[in-house]
């Protein structure tokens, strides 16, 4: 910066009288004068920038990593409380954020705190804050939500809180501290997302993405404008000074380094010692038997009819879709509650047939290679504790049933459990061994290291629980392999879901956090990706329309995989030769 | 000069509150994270209207307990317990003797730069010099980060008026720090004379010295508060160049508008029609007026590189710095000689060289051998034949 562009300096020393007037009265005992002078010298030094909730963090729950206190650390202390933390992805962002909302809230600065994430990803905000740092928060999704001026700490969608509904009360209020993820989805300042965001009054402000440039530079002068306003200067100096003209290159690097570094962060894998174990992926599928295959058939026609004529019965169709992929026994109970709660009898004939063709079902082919896969790894792998997943409690009993009658030490773990009777089954499985049979409720923070080898005894059709699953034993501290067994039955949706569209996007062998790009970049079109899987099962005309339009479902993942990688690789090659991430002081 | 700031610990202000209430003739009943304090009845504390108080050291037990003070480094408790601390006593006297720094003499450059090793060092002290470690509060104030401060220390010796540059920081840790009650008596014999105008001469050179020692902070926040206020100008110089089509197309416009009403006036149907165009015309016209002013106000800055509002805003965003002298401690200081031997495989030397404690060696000492003066570039050698220097060597 030349002398001209500098602002006048001004050195003004003030009178001695204070002091001179305290050396008249004389000098003060010396315990005295020892403290003032460390008073003085407290008064003037920086808060303790320890992170002195860390000690509270529960170190079963979370393994905190290097580089994420330090990214907490310095988005906190030398960020003054706003921060991009632009982490390449997997490295834990989430975390990080979890870190510096709990040192805040043990600093006693997060009376109001306001979570916006794209829809699909806002429940897993809640969970993990809660299960990782024991934060309670309030998901636009629950039932007790009742406004944005009603709940102090709120995890909300985006988009809802930009509604017409909702905007005003989200505006009407100072909160403390925001936290935006996948903050790239703001770098247009003609949206409205980027009008909310703008007029968001908060102290504290942590923008989350591993991609801010999503299209153009312009997109990192946006977010960071909305952190740091002028921090670039103007939109044409920030163009003029720091974008070459094809719009392809940062150029003055080392002078926007200097002021990036003021307000991102931006931790690289190759930087951190981050070190997975290999992940063997065994996916297997088996013929049904025919009165499988039936009762298969029948439950598929039931849902289609039944759905045609009536789409606001989807969620139950959609469950019992799902059952008779998982077991007779959890079908049963789900006909059983339909025929009884059914007030107007429709379709009764064909419930009952269901029944009838379930009592057919002599033998489940699932069950029994299950036992094959068990014994199989556990004769393989040294330590075999089998963790076997399903969704649901009915098939949960009959396999630990069957697993019982052959004399496997077993264990169960649902909802049902109290938070101390889960911690003693967890600990009992790690004493023991044997077989963990567990709903989807173990994804509610429990780390099982000690075990590496997984059944997908069932699918959820949510890509993100399957990757929560993998995420209880593949995690920083396996030492070991992983195998993962996925089990489906031929023919069916399940197949379709697993081959079609799982291994399309390689979902078994992603790392942490790669998914969530991939699904919140198709989360404009409104719909989950239940939804997506469950209307091309209800509305194809034949076997080879379902073919085709889970081919074209998958097409789309993967084109949606591809853009995100390149956006990947992009922002990589802009901030190549960067150093934003741990501080060297 | 030394940064003389301490990080605000837990156990920093733990150990200064409890020293602070017991200097004070408070007894302290100390109950796990809680205190019980009674204080003397005459005692009068800001803090504090009653003698008898609990005092609460984590703020999750806090929030049960509404009455109590809460001692943590944020708390409003904490600041008014320091400020009235930091006011107490302002002046005050220490000793600084071998025994201070436990007799750990320190080589000058011109030893440690050679290939020879410190064996022993000792002291004879000759007589007491004083000096003064002034504490100087320096603020840095600019419109866009609102103020960045520093504390400082300097020592100065009285007689001489120079900086002795390791004093401070031997005075921070040995004496000022919270948890580091020193061991040895620090009580000074005779008080200091030195006249007020001696004195307010030194501080004013103390102040000085401060912000030298500060300059690379003070650039960096002039830095910052310059690329503010050049964004801030930028933003407006953008602004006006808008400005600028628009009031050409506002003008024209109006122009337009004018020429019609014109017209209409010379084909009003009757009076009252006429009256009301004229009226209206008249009403454009100041407003085209107006709108011309403006445009050529804005292109005469325009043409000056919009020179006036670059300085009005640059001079808002002007930095200001301001220090203000918070305590002196007197420091008695002895000054002698110190004997370093020194050797390697080859042999040992002695070497006299006058020294202060807290200050080193104080003057420059020449070669045995050649006379040339010992430095850190020309360090002194231990040979078979005694004591020489890297030129004579």
């Amino acid at each position: 910066m030349d002398e001209q562009d500098l602002v006048d300096i001004e050195v003004k020393h003030g009178d001695s009288d204070g002091v001179m007037d305290s050396y008249s009265s004389g000098i003060a005992d010396f315990s005295f004068h020892r403290q003032t002078v460390i008073a003085n010298r407290l008064l003037a030094g920086q808060p303790d920038t320890e992170l002195r909730s860390l000690l509270g963090v529960d170190e079963d729950q979370v393994k905190l990593l290097e580089h994420q206190v330090n990214a907490a650390h310095r988005a906190l202390f030398d960020m003054d409380g706003k921060a991009l933390l632009a982490d390449e992805v997997g490295l834990g962002k989430t975390i990080e954020v979890g870190m510096i909302l709990k040192e805040m809230h043990y600093r006693q600065t997060d009376g109001s705190v306001l979570i916006l994430t794209p829809a699909q990803l806002a429940k897993q905000w809640q969970g993990e804050l809660r299960e990782k740092f024991g934060m309670e928060f309030v998901c636009n999704y629950d039932d007790e939500f009742q406004a944005f001026g009603a709940h102090d700490r709120i995890i909300a969608s985006i988009d809802t809180a930009k509604s017409e509904r909702h905007m005003a009360s989200v505006l009407a209020r100072d909160w403390d501290v925001l936290v935006l993820d996948e903050a790239h989805y703001v770098k247009n300042e003609e949206t409205d997302r980027y009008d909310l965001i703008k007029k968001i009054r908060c102290d504290y402000a942590f923008f989350l993405t591993a991609t801010p440039i999503q299209n153009e530079l312009t997109d990192l002068y946006n977010i960071v404008s909305l952190l740091r306003p002028g921090l670039f200067g103007s939109r044409d100096t920030f163009h003029q000074y720091f974008v070459n003209s094809s719009q392809q290159t940062l150029v003055n690097r080392s002078e926007l380094q200097r002021r990036l570094g003021q307000v991102m962060i931006r931790n690289k894998r190759a930087d951190t010692n981050i070190d997975f174990t290999e992940r063997i992926i065994d996916t297997r599928t088996f013929e049904p038997n025919e009165a499988e295959q039936e009762l298969y058939e029948a439950v598929t026609d039931y849902v289609r009819a039944a759905y045609t004529e009536d789409q606001g019965q989807k969620l139950v169709l959609m469950l019992l879709q799902k059952e008779v992929v998982s077991s007779p026994a959890a079908l049963e109970q789900t006909v059983r509650k339909k025929l009884d709660d059914q007030q107007v009898i429709t379709h009764d004939n064909e419930l009952e047939t269901i029944l009838d063709k379930i009592d057919a079902v002599e033998s489940v082919t699932k069950q029994e290679r299950l036992f094959d896969i068990v014994e199989e790894v556990r004769e393989r792998v040294e330590m075999g504790r089998v963790i076997i997943f399903t969704q649901f409690r009915a098939t949960q009993r009959q396999l630990l049933e069957a697993l019982d009658e052959q004399g496997y030490t077993t264990h169960a773990f649902h909802g049902g459990h109290s938070s101390h009777e889960k911690e003693n089954i967890v600990d009992q499985f790690r004493e023991d061994g044997g077989v963990l049979v567990s709903t989807d409720a173990m994804n509610e923070g429990r780390n099982l290291q000690f075990c590496n080898i997984m059944v997908n005894y069932d699918l959820p059709w949510n890509p993100m629980k399957v990757e929560q699953r993998i995420g209880r034993i593949h995690r920083i501290g396996q030492k070991r392999k992983v195998y993962i067994f996925n089990m489906g039955l031929k023919g069916t949706i399940e197949e379709y879901v697993l081959e079609r569209l799982y291994h399309k996007i390689d979902l078994f062998q992603q790392t942490v956090g790669e998914l969530s790009t991939i699904l919140t970049r198709m989360e404009d079109s409104g719909k989950t990706f239940e939804d997506e899987i469950f209307d091309r099962l209800v509305n194809a005309g034949s076997e080879v329309d379902l073919e085709n339009d889970f081919d074209s479902m998958a097409i789309d993942l993967e084109k949606q995989q591809d853009l995100s990688q390149k956006v990947e690789q992009f922002n990589s090659g802009v901030f190549e030769g960067f150093d934003l991430g741990a501080d060297d002081d | 000069m030394t940064d003389a700031t301490h990080a605000v610990t837990q156990s920093a202000i733990e150990a200064i509150a409890r020293e602070y209430l017991k200097g004070l003739g408070g007894t302290i009943r100390e109950d796990g994270r809680q205190w019980n304090v009674s204080l003397p009845a005459h005692v009068d504390v800001e803090f504090s209207d009653r003698s008898e108080f609990e005092i609460v050291l984590d703020s999750e037990e806090s929030e049960t307990e509404e009455a109590s003070r809460l001692l943590t480094p944020e708390s409003e408790f904490t600041q008014q317990l320091l400020t009235e601390a930091a006011q107490m006593a302002t002046i005050g006297e220490v000793a600084l003797t071998a025994d201070i720094i436990d007799r750990n003499y320190t080589p000058p450059s011109w030893i440690t730069a050679g290939d020879s090793e410190v064996i022993d060092a000792t002291f004879t002290p000759y007589y007491d010099k004083t000096a003064i470690c002034l504490f100087v509060k320096v603020g840095v104030e600019t419109v866009s980060k609102y103020q960045t401060q520093f504390l400082e220390a300097v020592a100065v010796d009285l007689e001489s008026e120079s900086i002795l540059p390791r004093i401070p920081s031997i005075l921070l840790s040995k004496f000022f720090a919270p948890r580091n009650v020193p061991r040895v008596d620090s009580s000074v014999d005779a008080d200091p004379s030195v006249s007020s105008e001696k004195l307010a001469m030194v501080i004013t050179s103390g102040q000085e010295y401060a912000v030298e020692h500060l300059e690379g902070d003070i650039d960096e926040l002039r830095r910052s508060a310059s690329e503010s206020a050049g964004s801030e100008f930028e933003e407006y110089r953008q602004l006006q160049e808008q400005r600028i089509p628009e009031l050409q197309n506002e003008i024209n416009s109006i122009a337009d508008r004018i020429q019609k009403l014109a017209d209409k006036v010379d084909t009003a149907d009757s009076e009252q029609q006429r009256v009301e165009a004229l009226e209206m015309r008249s009403e454009l016209k100041a407003e085209k007026q107006q709108a011309e002013a403006e445009l050529s106000e804005i292109l005469q800055e325009k043409e000056s590189g919009y020179s006036q509002k670059k300085e009005d805003i640059y001079d808002r965003h002007a930095t200001e710095v301001t220090t203000s002298p918070i305590a002196i401690t007197f420091v008695n200081y002895e000054r002698g000689e110190a004997e370093f031997t020194i050797g390697n495989g080859k042999g040992t030397v002695a070497l006299r060289a006058p020294y202060a404690i807290g200050a080193g060696v104080t003057e420059d000492v020449r070669c045995q051998n050649c006379s040339e003066t010992l430095s850190e570039s020309n360090p002194v050698c231990v040979t078979s034949d005694g004591q020489k220097c890297q030129t004579c060597r």
